[in-house]
């Protein structure tokens, strides 16, 4: 058993004393005797607090010492915590669009068998049963960039987690390590990592290769649901691509729901988005929340032809850029020496002590048996004439 | 029975102490003691006329020689004081309870006195105050009256709450009455009866008997409880103390005052005194 906060276990351990020590103070009546002339002394209430070898009333004094070791212990945070042992594995698998999907899993596999934490990252890191990362094999392939600082920030919170079940933590990374996948903070988060790190390095992934396709779609359309029709239609002025600009009165007839893995490739003047890109494998698809008017010359004039030659053949974004990372970089990601040992991740953050509420229960209960108990030793005083009684 | 080794000594002590009336004592047997009747003794007092039914031998001859005057010669006449000696057998007498201390004093100074009295001449009794009833010795003038006065106190031990008072309403008959107790009883109603007593012509004496540790208990605290009245228990501490000290000398002044007031003979005994000369303040009056 663990406790978070141990403190208040030695405040109640010193409560408790205290207790023992006003148990042992009794008060005392002087010793009795005849004396015929008794009538003439002051008939007012004499006693004197001593010292007792033993404390008086130790059943009631166990009750009490149970009460305040239990409050101590149920605000004490205990949790009843396995005996570390042996070495816990984590291993963080990159799924992003820079890795080789199968490959990242293939290579992931007989690190995962036995593992404590598996941890897929892409832009962001997050922790998925170990049986159910060869799922992931099958869902769609993500455009986001990897990023090494989420998967090394969600594998020390995880090793906080088993620093009280083992000795030492093992970290395997699984990624092609590329250069677009480090930050600046990468290598600070991985200075917190107290030990090496494995890194199996996989292939990068394969349609990063060759030129971009670039499929338009306009939003009237309908074929995207990332856009829906305005209410009521309105006409901005103009919109602008890049450093391209049509001043034309477009009509507004559709409104751009939000995606994340979308990107804005031209703006009305207000703003919002006219037109999204989203990456594909091969390319990516541009979708137009705009149509061009039949009739008049704004589809005719240099300035629309401008914009809709940038959103027709710039460059889609969004591509993984194949660098791998420098062998510096990398060396310096992996580390050496032993593993990281447990004791060295700082304690994960307790929400809270399942045991807290049974004590705190167990405390009620015994404070509330103290009521009988005092009758009950009221009674027995009250029949036996005492010439000792507690002080406390 | 034999006399103990302190009733030995004790009349060895005394065995030149006289108990005189501190009146004239009722006429009856000639005894030590001025008698309130005027007699034919050698103590020539006054003349008188001469009345018919005189004894003509009573007629002084010399004067009617000198005077023509018939008058008959009167003198003191000496009478007896029987005295009966009212001791208190409460539970308050037994004090300490291991020795007793204050009941052996208190049997001591009775048999002092009576063996005073006894030397005068006077016929002596005990009556004893017990919580079995009363013991009474009716008084006599044999010559071993003092030691069944001491056998009698002897053979008891004191106990419960015996009050005094019909006792010594119960001896209105007798001259002379020496209460011997500690007060702690029917104090009011004993003194009320003295006073009749007194006021009836009656010699009553009261030897008020107070132990040392009463007079000066021992200064550690202690819880005390008077024997007559168990449940009621007082702590003697310190602060206590100085309070109890002086109600109980202001309490003894009051009694004092009170019963000499009344015309009794009070007297204080005990408190560290030798038995003898307890006997010998009793005897002499000094208070």
């Amino acid at each position: 058993m663990s406790f978070a906060a141990p403190a208040y276990l030695a405040a109640a351990a010193l409560a408790a004393a205290l207790v023992v020590a006003l148990h042992l103070l009794v008060r005392r009546r002087p010793p009795s005797a005849l004396l015929p002339t008794a009538r003439f002394i002051p008939d007012v209430p004499a006693s004197a607090t001593a010292l007792a070898a033993r404390p008086a009333d130790v059943p009631l004094l166990l009750l009490r010492v149970l009460v305040l070791l239990l409050v101590g212990a149920a605000l004490a945070g205990p949790r009843l915590t396995p005996r570390p042992r042996g070495t816990a594995r984590v291993v963080a698998v990159d799924v992003s669009r820079g890795a080789s999907r199968a490959a990242a899993l293939t290579a992931a596999a007989p690190h995962v068998a036995g593992a404590a934490a598996v941890i897929a990252f892409d832009s962001a890191a997050r922790a998925v049963p170990a049986d159910s990362l060869a799922a992931l094999a099958s869902a769609p392939p993500t455009m986001s960039r990897g990023s090494l600082s989420a998967a090394l920030v969600r594998a020390l919170r995880a090793a906080s987690r088993l620093r009280e079940s083992a000795d030492s933590v093992q970290l395997v990374l699984v990624t092609p390590a590329l250069a677009e996948e480090a930050d600046a903070a990468t290598m600070e988060v991985r200075a917190l990592w107290p030990g090496r790190v494995d890194l199996v390095r996989t292939p990068p992934a394969g349609s990063m290769a060759g030129a971009d396709s670039v499929l338009v779609e306009w939003a009237d359309s309908a074929a995207s649901p990332d856009w829906r029709r305005r209410a009521r239609a309105d006409v901005p002025g103009a919109l602008r691509a890049g450093d391209a600009v049509l001043v034309a009165p477009l009509a507004r007839a559709w409104a751009h729901v939000p995606r994340d893995s979308s990107r804005v490739a031209a703006r009305w003047t207000d703003g919002e988005p006219a037109a999204v890109e989203r990456s594909v494998p091969g390319g990516c698809v541009r979708e137009l929340g705009f149509a061009l008017p039949t009739a008049g010359d704004v589809a005719l004039r240099p300035d629309a032809e401008r914009v809709l030659a940038r959103l027709r053949t710039a460059p889609c974004a969004g591509r993984a850029d194949p660098t791998p990372m420098s062998d510096a970089a990398v060396q310096a990601l992996a580390g050496a020496g032993r593993l990281a040992r447990a004791s060295d991740f700082p304690a994960a953050a307790r929400r809270g002590s399942p045991l807290a509420p049974w004590l705190l229960g167990g405390a009620l209960l015994l404070a509330l048996a103290e009521l009988p108990l005092r009758r009950a030793r009221r009674r027995t005083s009250a029949n036996a004439p005492a010439s000792v009684e507690r002080a406390a | 029975m034999r006399l103990g080794t302190a009733e030995g000594a004790l009349l060895d002590a005394v065995r030149h102490v006289r108990w005189p009336a501190r009146r004239r004592a009722p006429h009856g047997m000639t005894g030590a003691h001025l008698s309130k009747a005027l007699g034919t003794s050698a103590e020539f007092t006054e003349h008188r006329a001469y009345r018919q039914g005189d004894e003509p031998r009573r007629i002084d001859w010399k004067l009617l020689a000198r005077s023509d005057r018939v008058a008959v010669r009167l003198s003191d006449d000496r009478a007896t004081l029987p005295t009966v000696l009212l001791v208190d057998a409460s539970a308050s007498m037994a004090f300490p309870a291991d020795t007793l201390e204050k009941w052996a004093f208190a049997r001591l100074v009775a048999v002092g006195l009576a063996a005073a009295a006894h030397r005068s001449g006077d016929p002596v009794g005990v009556t004893v105050a017990a919580a079995d009833g009363a013991r009474r010795l009716p008084p006599r003038t044999r010559p071993g009256v003092v030691h069944d006065v001491a056998r009698a106190l002897d053979a008891l031990r004191p106990s419960g709450s015996p009050a005094l008072a019909p006792l010594l309403a119960g001896l209105r008959s007798v001259p002379r009455v020496a209460v011997i107790t500690d007060l702690l009883g029917d104090a009011d109603e004993l003194l009320a009866v003295a006073a009749a007593s007194r006021a009836a012509g009656r010699e009553v004496h009261l030897v008020h008997v107070v132990h040392a540790l009463e007079a000066d208990p021992p200064a550690a605290p202690a819880t005390y409880a008077d024997p007559e009245r168990p449940e009621d228990r007082r702590a003697l501490t310190g602060e206590t103390r100085a309070a109890y000290l002086e109600r109980f000398a202001a309490w003894r002044t009051d009694v004092a005052h009170a019963w000499r007031a009344a015309g009794a003979w009070y007297t204080e005994v005990g408190a560290g005194e030798a038995a003898e000369r307890a006997v010998r303040r009793v005897a002499s009056g000094a208070g």
